[in-house]
């Protein structure tokens, strides 16, 4: 018996239902569907954060208060206040961190911001005129703060694009006072836009470190130290100093009982995507459970179908048909069915993914890229394939023993 | 050496443990170029005789040779082989592939046969033209009528070219008219094209179109006699 023929024959036994053969596949279309969805978007997701990461600048190194936050138990680790003043001058001396090149504490908080009769809520970052340098973030217009601003906590204000197009509309913003926590703040300049990034500075205000811990937040501590190594092969040893001399200054010696965390760029980049590696297959491993609902349907159906054809079937014995004949016949069938459904589910996913990224893109600021996932879609086909053979074992198998006179005899 | 010898033939049907004896012992042999009619009542064991003959059905007891060799000696592919190589089976109710058209039915032996592929759309449009279907060979089988659905069947039976064709009640589904153009069908491929026929049927009307007639009651052979006088029927469907 001819492959060809085989296909051909099955292909005719779906299509004698076609209605049921559809509705049939419909598991295994949602299942591949699902599996495709959720691993395009776990993609463009990971792509989305690497990249926001990557912005930050590849020598980039944070230290943060307490605990490293690794869950939600860690939320309250934010509030710690154990990053001081004398940390950032210890850290700050060149024989303590010499691989270090920058090292600039930044606070931050949530506040409304106000200019005449319009509001926006945003994050002000206490930060230092490294900011620019670290973070490269070139002004639209006007300047950023100095040292000496730092030094005299001047109630100067940089912000973010969306800060100024929300407050100003199409004005000049440059030169005007707003308002935050009471407090009256020039604006001396604009960063340009920056589409969604790992801070979102385009909804931020950036004043003086000193200004905001005195003035804004009442605090005496610092939320991180941003840090950058001098090269990016001292990261690790910029890591390392940084490590010791708050070891030293805390008077630590377990490295256990740290009350700091240290975080490479690179770090922070393997962190995130394997925290969306492991939420995308737990997800895909849901949308799985109903591909096996689907093969379980597909038995069943394919079970009626043996039930239904036991004439033809001892028709094409009588005529010449071996075991193996009708149980290709019959698995073919099973198989053309699941890898349909998988072929539709992934069109179907594919093309979900595509209007999900393209409609993220259109309406957020997010540069989001769609991305077919070129190995789901390979294992989506391969995996309803198999889930044809393994479902359709049974129906097949039940239909090639069949004796050719009990099914001739069949009415 | 005969083409079929059967001899003490017995078959029990077996179903949940009660025994259902429908062949005693039956002993007879066919030669090639045969024409064979089974005749009995309902219940004789004339379908049983004919399915054990056509290696779809195994029996009990007893000995049954095609071509010299045991039936029982052959397993499960090797009976397939011989079905499509060697027999070619009719039934009462057609048992045609529905919705598939006259030239689907007729090729689908092929499919399951050792002939080249090459050779399949010529054997079957002959095979089509010697029940002269020609001009309905692209039909779909359900448009037919009952007398050419059972031609379309002749022709299956026909394509691999096989020794012997077991035809199973033929005529039962058909008007006389159809009824007498199948069986004369029939006659002129055993005079004409040289094919083994066993014929099962209950009427002796048909039974005589045979060469020989094998009555079969209650399990047993009741007579083997030559046909005196055979009947023929206008209206042969056999254009060569």
């Amino acid at each position: 018996m001819r492959f060809k023929h085989s296909i051909k024959t099955a292909y005719r036994g779906l299509e004698q239902n076609r209605a049921r053969s559809f509705l049939t596949i419909l598991g295994i279309v949602i299942g591949v569907t699902a599996i495709i969805l959720v691993m395009s978007l776990g993609q463009g997701a990971q792509a989305l954060i690497l990249d926001q990461v990557k912005g930050m600048g590849t020598r980039t190194i944070i230290v943060g208060g307490g605990r490293e936050p690794k869950g939600p138990s860690d939320a309250g680790q934010i509030f710690n206040d154990s990053l001081k003043k004398r940390d950032l001058d210890l850290l700050l001396r060149r024989e303590n961190t010499p691989s270090v090149k920058y090292v600039m504490p930044i606070v931050f908080g949530a506040s409304g911001a106000s200019y005449q009769s319009d509001t926006f809520n945003l994050t002000i970052f206490g930060a230092s005129p490294l900011m620019e340098k670290i973070f490269d973030m070139p002004l639209k217009s006007g300047t950023f703060f100095t040292e000496e601003d730092i030094r005299g906590r001047a109630k100067y204000v940089v912000i973010g694009n969306k800060v100024k197009t929300e407050l100003f509309g199409a004005d000049e913003a440059v030169g005007s006072v707003i308002k935050m926590k009471n407090h009256n703040f020039r604006v001396i300049g604009v960063f340009a836009e920056r589409g969604q990034d790992f801070f979102n500075f385009d909804e931020a205000a950036i004043i003086p470190y000193t200004t905001a811990q005195d003035y804004v937040l009442g605090i005496k501590h610092f939320n991180r130290f941003i840090t950058e190594a001098a090269s990016e092969a001292q990261i690790n040893d910029a890591a390392d100093e940084i490590k010791l001399t708050l070891r030293e200054s805390h008077n630590i010696t377990d490295p256990d009982k740290d009350d700091f965390f240290v975080i490479t760029q690179v770090d922070l980049a393997g962190r995130l995507s394997s925290i969306t590696s492991v939420l995308t297959i737990f997800l895909a491993a849901v949308a799985a459970i109903s591909l096996i609902v689907g093969g379980i349907g597909i038995m069943n159906i394919m079970l009626v179908s043996v039930t239904e054809r036991t004439k033809e079937i001892g028709l094409r014995k009588a005529l010449g048909a071996t075991y193996k004949n009708i149980l290709t016949q019959f698995l073919l069938e099973a198989v053309i069915l699941t890898g349909l459904g998988g072929i539709i589910g992934i069109l179907l996913g594919a093309f979900f993914s595509w209007a999900i990224a393209t409609g993220i893109t259109k309406f957020t600021s997010i540069a989001w890229t769609f991305s077919f996932p070129v190995s789901a879609a390979i294992l989506g086909l391969g995996v309803s394939g198999a889930i044809g053979l393994i479902f359709g074992l049974y129906p097949a198998r039940t239909a090639a023993r069949k004796s050719p006179i009990d099914a001739l005899r069949y009415e | 050496m005969p083409l079929i010898e059967v001899s003490k033939l017995t078959k029990t049907y077996v179903n949940d443990e009660v025994e259902t004896p429908v062949l005693h012992g039956v002993s007879f042999s066919i030669e090639r170029g045969e024409f064979v009619a089974i005749m009995g009542p309902s219940g004789s064991g004339k379908s049983t005789l004919l399915h054990v003959m056509g290696f779809l059905d195994g029996y009990t007891s007893g000995s049954y040779r095609f071509e010299g060799q045991e039936a029982s000696t052959y397993d499960g592919d090797a009976t397939a082989r011989i079905r499509n190589k060697k027999l070619g089976f009719i039934f009462q109710s057609f048992n045609l592939l529905p919705h598939a058209s006259v030239y689907d039915n007729v090729l689908l032996p092929l499919h399951y046969s050792d002939v080249p592929e090459s050779e399949w759309k010529k054997r079957t449009i002959d095979a089509v033209e010697i029940v002269g279907l020609t001009h309905r060979t692209k039909y779909d089988v359900t448009r037919l009528s009952g007398g050419e659905k059972q031609r379309v069947a002749i022709a299956r039976a026909l394509v691999c070219n096989p020794e012997v064709i077991f035809a199973d009640e033929p005529t039962g589904n058909l008007d006389s008219k159809s009824g007498g153009a199948i069986m004369q069908t029939l006659q002129d491929l055993n005079e004409k094209h040289g094919h083994t026929i066993i014929l099962i049927t209950h009427e002796t009307y048909t039974a005589e179109h045979a060469r020989r007639i094998i009555r079969i009651k209650d399990g047993l052979i009741e007579s083997d006699t030559k046909v005196a006088e055979r009947r023929h029927t206008n209206g042969g469907l056999l254009t060569k």
